[in-house]
């Protein structure tokens, strides 16, 4: 069990930087994409780690729309 | 006997060895002799000794071997060590000379000691061997060259002991100890290809020349110090010994510093980036310490603690340990590497340039065509030539014996049979012919001439021509001039075959006879490839070494060699064009260009110097005299064991085995030592550089130092020892495949990439054992009522200590491939024990009473679940960072 106490700086703090972490890591993904197709590979970086879900979803969607034609090919 | 000394007009005539050289070369023998103050009777030892104090002895030596000191101090200095020895200096006042008394605790100190004894021992233990078998090469070759001395007569004497004036006697296979005049000569031929690059033997007489020559290797009656007797015998004097020969005029211009090459560019440029890392770090993390927790001296002794950490102090051991590693499989394939870090530049080269005669040939004269007058394959042509080289009984020269191993199977065994010799007449230099007259068991007899084909013209009435025996006309003639012509433009020495059948004359044979005789056709000679050097270039160009030919040799042959290689010759570029051409022009030209001919050695060297101002790195593989500034150039320098001295001396690498595919071993052993180097730069610098995220996450927001100092350490020093197996790991196959290179700024990137996937997993133990295994073991959340906070502290500081040591020892499997770790590729069974024994041992560690003497507590069963959660996540994670890094740079390593 998860024991705090009055530590909420420490956990807050601890937390925040590993969200921030893991965001800066999956930030790769939609930006080494992007760097695929030819466009920024930073610009995209910095706007999928602000803006993650949007940056993921916008990628996921070419990738998926590319290999359905691809398929259709 | 005294003997006169050298006249004071003699001394300024010899300001340089040029000049004495050209004038010698003009004198007579009684002026040379009285110019040196000798007699063929040779100097006695008084003046022998008075001439070596004023010319010195007859060596050229290079390179002097490093002193004990300087090779002990190599091994133990360097920017890695420089540092921790500060560290541990500053640790060492801190914490033993201005300690309070009964606080005195060297510990730390030790430890970092050890680190520096250990790295520095290896890399020095490494190096000697490397030396000594280097040594024992060199040991094994002795020379000794024949002169006269007034005390002993005609006797043998170290070359070293060779002085200005002596009289030197050569015969077939000596070596030419100095630079010389021929004062008297039989059937002189030598072989000056070190020298100049030219594969043929030149022929050299004793007649003083009535007009100075432009440079004295066109003196006919000169020969130099490296080259040697082919055939026949001399009597010299010796004009220049050691530093003053043309041989020492080379050796001169090696002396002084050797550029750096790829690898000490590399090595520099590495630790520059992992220095500027530590420097910028440290001082942050004690700072941010110092403000949270206010005990500015600890957060002194974290800081340098975290300093120790972030310096790669194992780097040089591991560096030297791969390339003894790498230089002892080499020594299995019958191959010396004098350098160590020659290895690494092995696998790095792209450009291998390479000398010709010698190296991708044989160095010696093959039939390579039997052709008839029209200029098709004929047997025929053969077996005459066959009989007239067989059963001449004067001195076989390189064409007989040439033309007889040519011909060891049947029917030219059995023709010794067949045939009976009836006379002969021999070989002389001015008719450039020989002759021989043998009779069949039929009872025919045949007169058969073999020589240079204006000879054979002048002596030849009839031709074989199109299946009959015409007269030898004027269209005939320079038909035949014209294939000769053609043959030479190929770059093959020529020679016609002519004979006469039942001559009139029997019995006594004389010159007279060789007239009206019928030319059938010609013998052509090449210096051919060695076996292994096409498959040998085919097999490094698939490793991506693109190779070149330099040669002091003409364009023709050089052609007609490169082509049987399989070398895309197209334009052959000489000396006198590439002379001719700015460094800009010269810098587009070596990229367009495969083959360079008639070079001099400092074009050699230009084009080597050019190759690498483009960004290659360039290897350079010679055994001659013109090739050693060019190696001395290259990146890497490779050299067979039939190379001169000033070669071998000049060589990184040396070949004692004539097989050239053991370049390709070498590439793929080189490239295998620079993986291994890499691996263990990019995992401990992305290591660090995620410990340093996760120490300075610690430093803001906990209330403790995350692990104390002494922990720090040994958990460095833990993981030190289990890289030392890193040498002795496997690399992929794909990644030996391409040349590898240095790049810091690769290093960078690998470190921003890989270095935050550990440290996530640093947070996450931070969490876990704060929130977690810490309140439940010690009784509360820290600083809560009831809470024992010093278990509290210890207990977190094992958990990370535990996690990291796993983690970073994982990082080895995770980083040494970008396949899927331990499924598609696994580590060799040396990295895997050393890896597996560090986590056996850091995991015991705080279960023991040395544990718990440096302030660990035993984990609770709880934490191993955890553990082994976090571990899988960090693989996944590390496995996803990886599959993007590739995708970005490529490259993983």
């Amino acid at each position: 069990m998860m024991v705090i106490g009055t530590n909420t700086f420490t956990a807050a703090g601890l937390f925040a930087v590993l969200a921030a972490m893991l965001l800066g890591l999956f930030s790769t993904y939609p930006a080494v994409k992007a760097g695929e197709r030819g466009k920024s590979f930073l610009k995209w970086y910095i706007f999928s780690f602000f803006f993650f879900p949007v940056a993921l979803a916008a990628t996921v969607r070419r990738e998926t729309g590319e290999s359905g034609n691809a398929s259709e090919k | 006997m005294k003997k006169q000394p050298v006249s004071a007009a003699a001394r300024r005539g010899m300001s340089t060895g040029a000049q004495r050289l050209l004038r010698s070369s003009m004198m007579d023998t009684g002026a040379l002799l009285g110019e040196y103050g000798n007699t063929c009777a040779g100097y006695d030892e008084e003046t022998v000794l008075a001439r070596r104090g004023q010319y010195g002895r007859n060596e050229t030596s290079v390179e002097k071997p490093e002193p004990f000191y300087k090779k002990l101090s190599e091994a133990f200095i360097n920017p890695f060590t420089v540092v921790l020895f500060i560290l541990a200096a500053i640790l060492f006042l801190t914490d033993v000379a201005f300690a309070a008394p009964g606080k005195k605790d060297p510990s730390t100190v030790i430890i970092i000691a050890v680190m520096v004894l250990i790295s520095g021992t290896l890399r020095f233990v490494q190096e000697a061997r490397s030396d000594s078998a280097a040594a024992k090469l060199r040991n094994m070759v002795h020379t000794s060259a024949t002169v006269s001395r007034a005390a002993t007569g005609k006797t043998d004497i170290p070359i070293s002991d060779i002085v200005p004036g002596d009289i030197v006697y050569l015969a077939a296979g000596d070596m030419v100890p100095a630079d010389v005049r021929v004062l008297s000569c039989k059937d002189l031929f030598i072989g000056q290809s070190s020298i100049t690059g030219e594969s043929a033997p030149v022929e050299k007489t004793a007649a003083p020349l009535a007009k100075a020559e432009s440079a004295p290797l066109e003196c006919s009656n000169l020969a130099f110090m490296g080259s040697n007797v082919v055939s026949g015998s001399a009597v010299c004097i010796a004009v220049a010994t050691g530093g003053g020969t043309s041989f020492g005029a080379v050796a001169k211009s090696l002396a002084g510093k050797r550029a750096a090459t790829s690898f000490d560019k590399g090595v520099d440029a590495v630790s520059r980036v992992l220095i500027r890392f530590m420097l910028c770090m440290v001082p942050v993390v004690f700072l941010i310490n110092g403000f949270t927790d206010g005990d500015w001296l600890e957060a002194f002794m974290f800081a340098v603690s975290v300093a120790v950490g972030l310096t790669p102090e194992m780097l040089p051991m591991i560096v030297t340990t791969n390339l003894a590693k790498g230089a002892a499989a080499m020594a299995k394939k019958k191959t010396i590497v004098k350098r160590l870090d020659a290895m690494q530049n092995f696998g790095a080269m792209d450009v291998l340039c390479t000398d010709k005669t010698g190296t991708i040939t044989k160095d010696k004269v093959v039939l390579e065509r039997y052709l008839d007058v029209e200029g098709n394959e004929d047997e025929r042509v053969l077996r005459h030539a066959f009989l007239n080289s067989y059963f001449q009984t004067g001195l076989k020269n390189l064409m007989d014996v040439a033309v007889i191993n040519h011909a060891k199977s049947e029917p030219y065994l059995s023709m010794k049979e067949q045939y009976t010799k009836v006379d002969e007449i021999p070989f002389d230099f001015g008719r450039r012919r020989m002759s021989v007259v043998v009779r069949d068991s039929g009872g025919k007899t045949q007169l058969i001439t073999k020589g240079a084909v204006e000879e054979m013209l002048a002596i030849s009435s009839y031709a074989e021509y199109k299946g009959r025996i015409v007269r030898l006309t004027d269209e005939v003639r320079s038909e035949v001039y014209e294939t000769a012509k053609r043959l030479s433009g190929e770059g093959l020495r020529v020679l016609a075959v002519a004979q006469r059948t039942n001559p009139p004359v029997e019995g006594v044979f004389s010159v007279r006879d060789e007239s009206d005789m019928v030319l059938i056709g010609y013998l052509a000679f090449l210096d051919p490839p060695k076996e292994t050097a096409a498959s040998a270039i085919k097999a490094l160009r698939s490793y991506g070494v693109d190779v070149k030919v330099l040669t002091g040799d003409g364009g023709a042959v050089t052609k007609n060699v490169c082509g049987k290689v399989g070398l895309s010759v197209g334009r052959v570029l000489l000396g006198s064009e590439i002379d001719r051409m700015d460094d800009a022009a010269l810098t587009s030209a070596v990229e367009e260009t495969s083959v360079f001919a008639k070079l001099t050695p400092p074009q050699k060297a230009r084009i080597v110097r050019v190759l690498r101002q483009n960004g290659h790195v360039t290897g350079f593989m010679g055994d001659g005299i013109n090739d050693a500034p060019a190696m001395r150039t290259a990146d890497v320098a490779v050299s067979v064991d039939t190379a001169v001295d000033i070669a071998k001396e000049s060589a990184d690498i040396i070949l004692l085995e004539k097989d050239l595919m053991v370049l390709e071993q070498g590439v793929v052993e080189g490239r295998r030592v620079f993986g291994n180097i890499i691996k263990y730069i990019k995992m401990t610098a992305s290591s660090n550089f995620g410990n340093m995220f996760s120490v300075l996450a610690a430093s803001v927001f906990l209330p403790f130092l995350p692990m104390r100092p002494i922990q720090l350490l040994l958990l460095n020093m833990i993981y030190d020892a289990s890289c030392i197996a890193i040498p002795w790991d496997n690399m992929d196959y794909d990644y030996l495949k391409t040349p590898r290179k240095w790049d810091a700024s690769s290093i960078s990137s690998f470190m921003a990439w890989l270095g935050p996937t550990s440290s996530v997993f640093d947070i996450v133990t931070y969490i876990v054992m704060f929130f977690f295994i810490c309140p439940a073991a010690a009784g509360g959340a820290y600083g809560a009522a009831g809470t024992d906070r010093s278990l509290f502290i210890s207990l977190f500081n094992t958990g990370w200590f535990v996690e990291s040591l796993w983690s970073q020892t994982l990082v080895i499997h995770m980083i040494r491939t970008p396949k899927v770790p331990f499924i598609e590729s696994h580590a060799s069974p040396p990295l895997l024990f050393s890896t597996s024994a560090a986590i056996a041992a850091g995991t015991m560690v705080p279960f023991t009473a040395f544990g718990r003497i440096i302030g660990m507590s035993p984990l609770p069963a709880e934490y191993f679940p955890w553990l082994a959660v976090i571990l899988l996540c960090y693989m996944m994670l590390a496995t996803f960072v990886k599959k993007m890094y590739r995708k970005k740079y490529v490259e993983l390593l």
